[in-house]
C-alpha cells in the first residue's frame, strides 16, 4: 500500500476526515497514479484513437419548412494540410486578421501562432462536438 | 494516400441511380512529371524573387500542394434535397 493511501487510512481512522472524504481522495489518488496513456508514438491520448475524420452534418429542424439534408466527412488529414495552407498568408494579412479578431474581442495574436499550436488545435479536436437546434439542426463532431 | 478514383452518385426516387466513376490516378502519371519538371523553374524564380516573402511562399508553394493533394482521399460530401441525393467521394 502507498504511503498517501495510508496516510488518508490513517487520518480516517483518526477521525480527521469523514468518509466521503477519504474516498474522494483515494480516487484522486488513484487516478493520478494511472496517468495519461501513451500511444506507440509516444503522445499522449485520453483512452482513445486519435479520430480520422471531421463530420458536419445539417438537418431541417422540426419547425423547418426546408428538406435539404448535408453530410461531410473532411479527413483529418486535410485539415492538418489546410492548416500548412494558412502559414503561407503574407504577414499583412495575417494583422488584418489580428485587427478583425480585436474588433470582436478576442485578443489573439495570429503572427506569433506556430504549426506546432495549430497541431495541438487540431489534436484536441477529438474532443469537439458542436450542436446548434435552430431552424436547421448542424452537428459537428470526429470519429 | 493519394486519392485514385472520384465517385459521384445521383439517387432520384423513382429513377435508375446514376453512379460515375472518375479514373484519377490517370491524373497523375500526367500531372506529377509536370510538377516535377516545372520545379527547377520555381527554384530559378525564387531566388530571382526580392522580396523574401515571395520566394518563401514559392518553396512552400510544393510540399503544401503535395500534402493537401494526399490528403483528400476520404472526403465525402452528401447533399439531400427534395427526393433527390447526390454524394461526392474521393477514394
Amino acid at each position: 500500500m502507498g504511503k498517501e493511501k495510508r496516510k488518508i487510512l490513517d487520518m480516517l481512522s483518526k477521525g480527521k476526515i469523514s468518509v466521503d472524504e477519504a474516498e474522494s481522495l483515494l480516487n484522486a489518488i488513484s487516478s493520478d497514479h494511472k496517468g495519461p496513456e501513451k500511444n506507440t508514438a509516444g503522445r499522449e491520448t485520453r483512452g482513445s484513437s486519435l479520430p480520422r475524420y471531421l463530420r458536419v452534418v445539417v438537418e431541417p429542424g422540426e419547425s423547418s419548412k426546408k428538406k435539404e439534408r448535408v453530410n461531410i466527412r473532411v479527413p483529418m488529414k486535410l485539415i492538418r494540410s489546410g492548416i500548412k495552407w494558412a502559414s503561407l498568408i503574407p504577414k499583412e494579412a495575417r494583422e488584418k486578421v489580428n485587427e478583425a479578431f480585436k474588433e470582436k474581442g478576442i485578443d489573439m495574436d495570429f503572427t506569433k501562432m506556430k504549426e506546432e499550436d495549430l497541431e495541438e488545435l487540431v489534436d484536441n479536436l477529438r474532443d469537439l462536438t458542436v450542436d446548434v437546434e435552430g431552424e436547421e439542426k448542424v452537428r459537428m463532431f470526429c470519429e | 494516400m493519394i486519392p485514385l478514383l472520384f465517385r459521384m452518385k445521383v439517387e432520384q426516387s423513382e429513377k435508375r441511380p446514376i453512379r460515375l466513376f472518375l479514373p484519377v490516378f490517370l491524373i497523375w502519371p500526367v500531372f506529377i512529371p509536370v510538377v516535377i519538371g516545372a520545379s527547377p523553374l520555381i527554384l530559378l524564380a525564387a531566388l530571382v524573387m526580392k522580396r523574401m516573402w515571395h520566394a518563401r511562399l514559392l518553396l512552400l508553394i510544393y510540399p503544401v500542394l503535395f500534402s493537401s493533394l494526399w490528403a483528400l482521399s476520404g472526403l465525402y460530401v452528401q447533399v439531400e434535397k427534395d427526393d433527390k441525393i447526390i454524394s461526392l467521394k474521393l477514394i
